[in-house]
């Protein structure tokens, strides 16, 4: 028995088997191929309910881009169907509209931005295998150890470092006040804030809060002032947060302003006077309004004319996520375990106005914007990286 | 007890459902419909049969679920979390029910509504404890010495297991002395006393039995669905719950199950319409409230009234 192999035999078995491995990677290589038609998309959000100002936010971004993407000629020729279901603005609800997505099988499900809906969601959605995409503003919510779930905007966590850090560092103040408004979002950033103010040796003169719902803070800004504070840091809805800086000029309170995106979006700008506004600073995910290129000015009137709500950040975000995971379907396919993989690689992939890289947890966004209203017009201050980016 | 072939049909029904569907989200939704179910009988006992408006009863619910979630997650055995949760919501009812004994109609209401918004501002303010407006996650499923339902199927007979007793129980009760004097005292304290209903006593086991039903309908919500929120407990909640017993038919336990499963539905059934479902939803309540004063429950007798009237 001979055990000599000729050279031409090794290299003839060498191309079969690199022909085997090429075979059995073309499905890969020609992804989309084994995607379904039209390929389904899921989306929770709240639509209606004390949420639905912010909610509708995701809705759009999402919905503008799979529109944009359809009408382009879909994801290799395929379209994108799009089911969006309402959340309301309890977490039951919530979880309802999750299990009604999850049962029409999507490919990925995008959750909204109230992070205590998405905590309530992330079980049912780990445990169907399916990427799941939030804009969900809790830093824990990546912390939750769910392999499938990507957060594609800033959290409260980056800003509560980073808001201190410049108000103190950058804008000289070291007597600030807080207040925030009593919901998950306003307390998880007050907690964050005062450890970040700590480790710059700066104790704030006042902690305040107000319920969701209040429509008087004077109280609050009356005890931040009396107790000398030298500037204001305010963590709130839009709603809420154009009602503060309302009263504050009625009181004649004059102090330097920073806050959470909400103080320079649209929504709030169209609810002051240019007195009212000018001066405030804010530290957010990357808004629309203050860039110059045209591409971007263009889509944010094409998404007013559709919408007749102005983009922000959130809608930013999500239309970006689309896109995302149409480069990724693209490349591996509608095989959601290739998709996640991909997307817990994601290095530098560039969005409308930032690049998107994700960390271990889950995080893809460590870029924000600083802020500053001239008169009703933001600003854009400058670029800020989250430590380490 | 007579049992009517109607109710039979029903509860076979009811039983086989899971066996014509495996679809996760119905029988998810049908879940929460049995513990909102359970929850409204218990309002039913203060509110339906004894007069007492109270919109407490999302609070006592939270309670619940909180004690049963913070318990177990500290690692108490899934066994003791529904006698805590009762203890808990016990001393809650008897807190609200001894200071409020005096107190009727609005004044009763507003107290109660204040006393929701305590629970729910120490809920979300006690963050060590309760996680904030975060809530809390990954709460331990019920457990009999290592034995618990497995799936939203198994979860579901558990469920309607726990709603035969509530039934059951609220039965009795109501065709006791005890259930007659709380229809007593809602028709006329004063006539009641003078009859001899201790009006103290009964108005307070009202609230608390009410309670024990929140609470233990809490403990198995929180061990279910496995997260638990503020949001899912606020005065929204509560307002759902009273709505709940008024389209069902207040003082009817068949109009509390009807009025809870219906409510619970309905907002899913008319998902199709997008952001308009809240407007047929609404049309719908008032439909009921104003075509059948008496609930869903009554609907069938006034509608025999009204065919037998137009012959």
């Amino acid at each position: 028995m001979s055990f000599y192999v000729p050279r031409i035999r090794q290299t003839t078995q060498a191309t079969i088997l690199a022909s085997l491995i090429g075979l059995a990677t073309t499905p890969l290589l020609a992804a989309p191929a084994s995607c379904p038609s039209p390929i389904p998309f899921g989306l929770t959000t709240a639509l209606t309910g004390n949420l639905a100002l912010l909610g509708t936010q995701a809705r759009n971004g999402v919905e503008f881009a799979v529109d944009e993407i359809n009408k382009s000629g879909g994801i290799a020729g395929k379209q994108i169907a799009l089911v969006t279901d309402d959340t309301g603005a309890s977490s039951t609800d919530a979880l309802n509209a999750m299990n009604r997505i999850v049962e029409g099988k999507p490919l990925v499900i995008f959750g909204s931005m109230i992070s205590p809906h998405v905590f309530a969601q992330t079980e049912i959605v780990t445990k169907s295998e399916t990427p799941f995409i939030v804009g969900a503003t809790n830093a824990k919510v990546t912390a939750q150890g769910s392999k499938w779930l990507f957060r594609t905007h800033a959290h409260d966590g980056q800003l509560a470092d980073l808001i201190p850090t410049y108000l103190a560092k950058s804008l000289g103040k070291t007597k600030p006040g807080i207040m925030a408004v009593a919901d998950d979002y306003g307390l998880g950033a007050t907690k964050g804030i005062q450890d970040s103010l700590s480790k710059l040796n700066i104790t704030p003169v006042a902690t305040t809060s107000y319920a969701p719902s209040d429509k008087d803070m004077s109280a609050q800004l009356l005890e931040i002032k009396d107790k000398g504070a030298d500037s204001l840091i305010l963590f709130g809805r839009p709603a809420d947060v154009a009602l503060v800086l309302k009263q504050m000029s009625e009181l004649g309170i004059k102090l330097t302003t920073i806050g959470n995106a909400s103080m320079v979006a649209q929504t709030t700008l169209n609810n002051l006077s240019a007195a009212e506004a000018d001066g405030a600073y804010a530290i957010g995910g990357m808004i629309p309004q203050t860039s110059t290129d045209p591409k971007i000015v263009d889509w944010s009137k094409r998404v007013l004319e559709k919408y007749k709500v102005p983009a922000d950040n959130f809608t930013v975000a999500y239309y970006d996520s689309v896109y995302l995971l149409k480069s990724i379907i693209e490349k591996v396919g509608c095989d959601k375990p290739a998709i996640r993989d991909v997307l817990a690689s994601t290095k530098n992939s560039q969005g409308m106005l930032i690049s998107y890289t994700a960390d271990a947890p889950g995080d893809l966004v460590h870029t924000l914007g600083i802020y500053r209203n001239k008169g009703k017009t933001p600003e854009l201050v400058g670029p800020i990286n989250e430590a380490g980016y | 007890m007579k049992i009517s072939p109607f109710l039979l049909l029903c509860a076979a029904a009811t039983l086989a459902i899971p066996v014509f569907t495996h679809d996760g989200y119905v029988i998810q939704l049908l879940n929460i419909a049995i513990l909102n179910a359970i929850v409204v009988l218990g309002l039913n006992y203060a509110t339906g049969w004894t007069g007492q408006i109270n919109f407490a009863q999302a609070a006592f619910y939270g309670l619940g679920a909180y004690t049963t979630a913070i318990a177990t997650k500290a690692g108490i055995p899934w066994i003791a979390a529904p006698f805590l949760s009762v203890l808990i919501v016990v001393i809650a009812s008897l807190i609200l029910a001894l200071p409020t004994l005096r107190l009727r109609t609005h004044y009763l209401a507003m107290t109660t509504i204040g006393f929701g918004e305590i629970v729910r501002l120490i809920i979300v303010h006690w963050e060590p404890v309760t996680g904030g407006t975060s809530g809390l996650r990954a709460i331990p499923g019920i457990s009999f010495f290592g034995f618990g339902p497995q799936g939203q199927i198994q979860h579901y007979y558990l469920l309607l297991a726990a709603l035969a007793v509530a039934v059951i129980v609220a039965v009795r009760i109501r065709h006791s002395t005890l259930g007659r004097a709380m229809i007593a005292t809602k028709d006329s304290e004063i006539g009641a006393e003078q009859s001899g209903v201790d009006i103290v006593r009964i108005k307070l086991f009202a609230f608390m039995i009410g309670a024990v039903y929140a609470g233990l309908a809490g403990c198995l919500y929180a061990s279910s669905i496995r997260f638990v929120s503020p949001d899912s407990f606020s005065g929204t909640q509560a307002i759902l719950l009273m709505m709940m017993l008024i389209v069902g038919g207040m003082g009817s336990i068949p109009g509390c199950i009807v009025g809870a499963v219906a409510l619970t539905l309905l907002p899913e059934i008319l998902r199709f319409l997008g952001q308009w479902y809240l407007v047929l939803y609404g049309l719908g309540v008032i439909c009921i409230i104003v075509l059948a004063p008496g609930g869903l429950a009554s609907a069938a007798s006034v509608a025999r009234v009204r065919w037998v009237g137009q012959r």
